[in-house]
């Protein structure tokens, strides 16, 4: 008996992770259903799980899906929650981390309460690999086919262990100095409800660390879409994991477009296009699969109606007061060729207004779209000199503010801890640490910086008569524009605990920071709801997924009482070709049902996508209003 | 014996520095009274006072500079006689719709009042 379960136990095969990254859009979603699909074919006990928090897993599943494990078509599928995960893990370990603070800080029980309430920034990766690796243990699940959101919060998620790592460390330190009193009076020290949590996170740190690493516990299979952008985009992703030791096993080339019979003026170019990126993909790599495109079953559809309108779409979305234009939706869908585009146009048409192209999605690609070598430091167009342009570099910031926060947190750290010489030691190394850990979320914080430092500054003049947004995918920039509502939180809680310490602390350089910072805050915020000075447009393409997601943004983006001016259907199919023909008519269908009561513009499919300034202002010029 | 004496003694010494040194903290020195505004407008952000009660205390602190400069001046006139004497400032900030930013302007220009006396000086 207890051989044949130790047989049994040999037999079966251990439990592995398979990873779907790429650029948003690319149909991760979609390859991973099938792969999971396949899977329970060869009798594999499967769970799908989507970490991306714009979900749509149970939408290609054609299911509702929330954080409770479901089963669909002998699929056991989830769609994991990172903000109630981490309200679970706070609450199971309540004790500990309560211990830990009081141990560490001068703060009351109140206050610590208080603290551990308070939402986090980057909760999503923080607490993404951790609740995957509960729901993976949750039943014996052999495979667990893992949709993750789009490249850049993807490499932020794997690098999550070792923050894992260094949260242990710092709590670490806030209790040594307990230990050290206690080992002084007492003579011995027994671990506490602390220490537990210390080493469980650092024992789960290490595990999620070596798991990723291990090719026979963890595979990654990257997907892209046969086009310039999202190779360039490929090969950044490729570099950054491997340089954290992280293999991709395999390539895959999705919706490849068949040849048209005859001559198509869409199919023809981008066919040629996309076998000389295929070439260079089999080139660059090794293992590649390629997905040819599948056609939509053909449908009945009336004529589109065409409006001849004299106004420039341009005018619905961004009138003369908007002064924050946002770019929002799923990835793929062209987000930052649409506001390359529109500022480029705005730049033309008001030659003085100073505006701001900005992106603050981690894997820019602004860079690849305006063909120009673009960094954290603003700078002009070519031909247009009051038009300038930046991509957000979070972690550069970080750096660069590193030794002022260093001050700040110390001052914080010896204020709140009293600051007695047995103190400064450990006190030092808890602030540290707790710089050298770049916390997750810093994306989002300084995303939102960015822009309301360019339109509310706290001191002088605002840099900017208008700022577009290139905003990272759905689940992120809403993450984003969450952030000023949060960091106002913050500030306040942070404010509270000074006031309610101040006779024995003082206030010290911290307390007119924070206020600046709320100030700030509310500003932007009264700004970001404003529907004369704020317009999101929401970029969608013409299908059924990307309808549906843009459904829940216009939803989510409702609920915070940010304005929208619209939403831009981008890539509508215009070829002569059968499939040209034949997707148009889906497409068609997809427009009518898409966002009712909200203004839409469509831009024409380009074959290649605009690259550079002339085409993308050529083709923002072929947009209409429908 | 001696020893006990010098303690008492000592100990009184002590006592009364202590003393001394807090009546001049609290007649002379102005980081607890910029403490005590920079506090207000903490308050007032949290939502736990109203604008009006800000505005008090607001007042409350700037007249409480001022008799600070004042006696300030004073001491360092009976140093230096026959020189001119400027017991007064008065001062105008223009802040925003909110009033907000304004504490934070008056806690620096007090300072400058304070410490040089220079700013838009009256004789009263």
């Amino acid at each position: 008996m207890v051989n044949a379960g130790r047989a049994a136990a040999r037999q079966t095969p251990p439990q592995q992770f398979i990873f779907f990254g790429g650029k948003g859009g690319v149909g991760k979603t979609t390859c991973s259903v099938a792969a999971a699909r396949e899977l329970t074919k060869s009798r594999q006990r499967v769970l799908i799980v989507s970490t991306d928090p714009a979900h749509s897993l149970g939408d290609a599943l054609k299911h509702k899906l929330s954080s409770k494990v479901k089963r669909v078509a002998g699929l056991d599928a989830v769609e994991l929650d990172a903000d109630g995960a981490l309200t679970r893990w706070i609450a199971r370990h309540k004790r500990g981390l309560e211990t830990i603070a009081e141990h560490g800080t001068y703060l009351d029980s109140d206050d610590i309460a208080q603290l551990l309430r308070l939402s986090l920034p980057g909760v999503d990766e923080l607490m993404g690999l951790v609740e995957l690796r509960r729901l993976a243990s949750s039943k014996p699940y052999t495979r667990v086919v893992v949709d993750t959101a789009p490249t850049g919060h993807t490499l932020r998620l794997l690098a999550m262990p070792e923050t894992l790592s260094r949260i242990a460390e710092i709590f670490n330190d806030m209790q040594a100095k307990h230990r050290f009193l206690a080992e002084s009076l007492g003579g011995t020290y027994r671990a506490d409800s602390g220490d537990a949590v210390i080493s469980e996170l650092a024992m789960e740190g290490r595990e999620l660390f070596d798991t990723l690493r291990d090719s026979e516990r963890a595979r990654f299979h990257w997907v892209l879409l046969p086009e310039a952008l999202p190779l360039e985009e490929t090969r950044d992703a490729v570099a950054a994991l491997h340089e954290e030791a992280i293999a991709i096993s395999d390539f895959i080339v999705n919706r490849v477009r068949a040849a048209p019979r005859g001559h198509c003026s869409k199919c023809s170019p981008k066919v040629r296009a996309e076998a000389e990126v295929l070439r260079q993909v089999r080139k660059d790599f090794s293992s590649v699969r390629v997905i040819p495109e599948l056609l939509p079953a053909p449908v009945r559809s009336a004529a589109p109606k065409r409006r001849a309108t004299p106004r420039h779409p341009l005018e619905v979305i961004a009138p003369e007061t908007c002064r924050l234009l946002m770019f929002a939706g799923k990835g793929g869908v062209g987000k930052t060729t649409c506001a390359a585009s529109a500022a480029l146009l705005l730049a033309e048409r008001h030659k003085r207004r100073k505006i701001l192209l900005l992106s603050t999605d981690p894997a820019h690609s602004l860079s690849d779209a305006l063909d120009l070598k673009l960094s954290d430091e603003e700078r002009a167009l070519p031909g247009f000199p009051a038009l300038r342009t930046r991509e957000v570099d979070a972690a550069a910031l970080f750096r660069a503010r590193r030794e002022r926060y260093i001050d700040a947190i110390d001052e914080l750290f010896d204020s709140l801890q009293g600051g007695s010489n047995l103190d400064a030691t450990y006190d030092r190394a808890v602030a540290r640490d707790l710089i050298d850990l770049s916390p997750p979320g810093l994306d989002e914080i300084f995303g939102i910086l960015s822009i309301s430092d360019a339109l509310v500054p706290g001191a002088g003049a605002p840099t900017a008569d208008q700022v577009i947004v290139d905003t990272a995918p759905t689940g992120h920039a809403l993450r984003l524009l969450e952030m000023p509502g949060k960091a106002l939180e913050w500030v306040h809680t942070l404010l509270a605990i000074l006031l309610k310490y101040r006779k024995v602390t003082g206030l010290g350089r911290l307390a007119p920071d924070l206020l600046e910072l709320a100030r700030q805050m509310r500003q932007f915020l009264d700004l970001l709801r404003d529907p004369q000075q704020t317009c999101l447009v929401a970029v969608t393409r013409a299908a059924e997924l990307p309808r549906l997601e843009t459904a829940r943004l216009l939803q989510s983006v409702a609920r915070m009482k940010i304005p929208v001016s619209g939403v831009l259907v981008n890539a509508v199919a215009s070829g002569e070709c059968a499939r040209c023909r034949r997707v148009a008519a889906m497409e068609e269908r997809e427009i009518r049902a898409l966002a009712p009561g909200h203004a839409k513009v469509l831009a024409p499919e380009a074959a290649p996508p605009p690259r550079g300034i002339k085409e993308l202002l050529h083709w923002g010029k072929t947009w209409e209003i429908r | 014996m001696i020893l006990i004496d010098s303690l008492i003694i000592g100990g009184i010494k002590f006592c009364f520095d202590k003393i001394a040194t807090a009546v001049d903290k609290e007649m002379n020195d102005d980081t607890a009274l910029r403490e005590e505004l920079m506090a207000a407008q903490m308050r007032l952000e949290l939502g736990e006072i109203t604008e009006q009660e800000f505005r008090e205390v607001e007042d409350q602190v700037l007249a409480q500079l001022r008799e600070i400069r004042e006696r300030q001046m004073a001491t360092q006139e009976d140093v230096e006689e026959g020189e001119l004497r400027i017991t007064g400032a008065e001062v105008t900030f223009e802040g925003d719709e909110t009033g907000h930013a304004r504490a934070e302007d008056i806690v620096e220009h007090a300072e400058d009042i304070v410490e040089h006396g220079e700013r838009r000086p009256r004789r009263r």
